[in-house]
């Protein structure tokens, strides 16, 4: 995924810190998919996840010369965008507690973290059909929003676990056992619904 | 690549992270197939953690949304649009100079000669034609391959549209090796349509060849996966290798059959120069004749009635095919105009 590597990064940060526009859109270019597809998967609104995306880069822009060198410029927007959306959310729904304090135990995250459906010629390019399309759809579907977006941040940012903790606020504990319970229910579904077998033979033979 | 044994300790965690593996996951390959295969197959007990993760990845990547380079482009364009607003507005001061008219005259030559000649790179649409017997393989701009049998046309837009989408138009026969061509996203690609009179083809990156003349069109699909639309209805149904799909006059639906490897070659030689026959009937013989040497043969004699013709022909060399032709049934062939009749020796 991750097709940079860090002196390029780095590199690039400095151009874009000492004022090069060129840098800067390269930097958006870069992230700007990701960005959005994590926002959108915590809002629905495409023109809200654009409004926050946009304060993000300006406020990056500013605050350039004020700005350490973060670990992973990832990390940073991601978790800029998080709290923007977070306290969008705050102003739109006063009243409504959720979002990120610990109420998952009572069922009603309000984040959704949730996602459409691919186009078609997608599940081709990944080789996935009908029956496959059904299995994940149903795996997704036991995952915890909160989990569902662990893994999101693990799987297409590369974020530590540490990160990870720091983006969503939750502690180290908590993201390791979400991840194990997310793993666990996934085994137990897959035992259930017996497709195991069925796929690891098709796929070994 | 990593040893086997490396992988001993993994869980679905590690499998989630590991480089290779979200690299075949998003773009799976067979020789990478044989490689998880042999991993599962000597380490049973990492069989559960693999299958978890994948399916995991495939949930993340199928979820993926792309967006377009000109909506990304377009967002960036509002980022600088608010950041020049902040700023205070920078003084501008006029000079004035003079310019020889000449200066003007040349620079206005310049420009429409790179006016045409940008016209011709961007815009221009090409139509590759081939005649009879003649075979034609292109090269289209991201480097996939076409090759045309005889009396086939492939219209193709100028590089701008291609940019748009990567589409073509055929009639006759082609035969395709598409590039995968990944998206601005890392995890999608751009698909590439052949538009033909009954079905729109649409494929990722795959191998397959296509027949359509007037009476019927046909796609055999030899590699990877394809989806095909009917421009009419919209329906859309997929294809696995090995599939026929035909279309023709008479019948609305497209009928659907497997095709063994052997009988495939009678659709797909023809681009090794062969033109091969499987106990083809004298209807058949003439049609094919017509579409690819483009001579009407004229089968009265009774001794080509209820005959069969098996053989091969060479698509470039219409003598020699004519003489095949005609050494078989033990006659003469002689010609006229664009009739070719046969007298007995």
């Amino acid at each position: 995924m991750n097709t940079r590597t860090r002196a390029e990064e780095q590199q690039l940060w400095h151009e874009f810190q000492s004022g090069s526009q060129h840098a800067f859109q390269q930097i958006h270019q870069y992230h700007i998919g990701h960005l959005l597809n994590y926002g959108l998967r915590l809002n629905g609104s495409l023109s809200t996840v654009e409004d926050c995306i946009q304060d993000v880069f300006v406020e990056l822009w500013h605050y350039r010369q004020k700005l350490a060198q973060p670990a992973s410029v990832r990390f940073y927007l991601l978790r800029a965008l998080r709290n923007r959306l977070r306290a969008q959310y705050r102003r739109d729904q006063p009243f409504v507690s959720g979002w990120d304090d610990d109420g998952e135990q009572a069922g009603q995250n309000r984040l959704p973290f949730d996602t459409e459906p691919s186009a078609e010629e997608q599940l081709i390019a990944l080789d996935i059909d009908a029956d496959r399309k059904a299995l994940i759809h149903q795996a997704l579907q036991t995952l915890t929003a909160r989990q569902r977006e662990i893994i999101y941040l693990r799987y297409f940012n590369d974020l530590t676990y540490e990160q990870i903790c720091e983006v969503m606020q939750i502690n180290y504990q908590t993201a390791r056992s979400q991840i194990y319970t997310a793993l666990k229910m996934i085994r137990k579904n897959l035992k259930d619904s017996n497709i195991s077998s069925i796929l690891i033979i098709y796929f070994l033979f | 690549m990593k040893l086997y044994a490396d992988y001993a300790p993994f869980d679905a965690d590690n499998f989630l992270t590991e480089p290779l593996f979200r690299e075949w996951v998003a773009r799976p390959t067979p020789e990478i197939d044989a490689y998880w295969q042999g991993l599962l197959k000597t380490h049973t007990h990492l069989r559960g953690p693999f299958e978890q993760a994948r399916l995991l990845a495939q949930g993340m990547l199928s979820t993926w949304m792309p967006f377009s380079e000109t909506y990304t482009n377009a967002l960036f364009l509002k980022v600088q649009a608010e950041l020049s607003a902040d700023q205070p507005p920078v003084q501008t001061t006029r000079r004035v100079q003079f310019i020889p008219k000449w200066v003007y005259g040349a620079a206005a030559s310049l420009l429409l000669v790179l006016g045409l000649g940008g016209y011709w790179y961007f815009f221009r649409e090409q139509l590759i034609r081939t005649g009879n017997a003649e075979l034609a393989t292109v090269t289209l701009y991201d480097g996939s391959m076409v090759t045309l049998n005889a009396n086939s046309q492939l219209r193709l837009p100028g590089r701008l549209d291609w940019r748009k989408q990567r589409q073509v138009w055929l009639s006759g026969e082609g035969s395709f090796a598409v590039h995968r061509q990944p998206n601005d996203q890392a995890s999608s690609f751009r698909k590439f349509t052949v538009h033909t009179h009954r079905a729109d083809v649409v494929v990722l990156g795959t191998h397959f060849t296509i027949y359509t003349r007037p009476q019927r069109t046909q796609v055999l699909l030899e590699e990877g996966r394809i989806a095909l639309t009917d421009p009419a209805t919209h329906k859309t149904q997929t294809m696995q290798p090995g599939q026929l799909v035909n279309y023709t006059v008479e019948e609305p639906a497209p009928l659907v059959t497997q095709l063994a490897p052997e009988r495939q070659r009678t659709m797909t030689a023809w681009r090794e120069n062969r033109l091969v026959f499987d106990y083809a009937s004298m209807t058949e013989l003439t049609q094919r004749f017509r579409e690819v040497y483009g001579l009407e043969l004229v089968l009265r004699d009774e001794t080509f009635a209820g005959q069969e013709f098996r053989g091969e022909l060479p698509v470039d060399n219409l003598d020699k095919a004519l003489l095949i032709v005609a050494e078989t049934f033990g006659m003469n062939p002689i010609r006229q105009g664009d009739q070719i009749y046969f007298v007995p020796k």
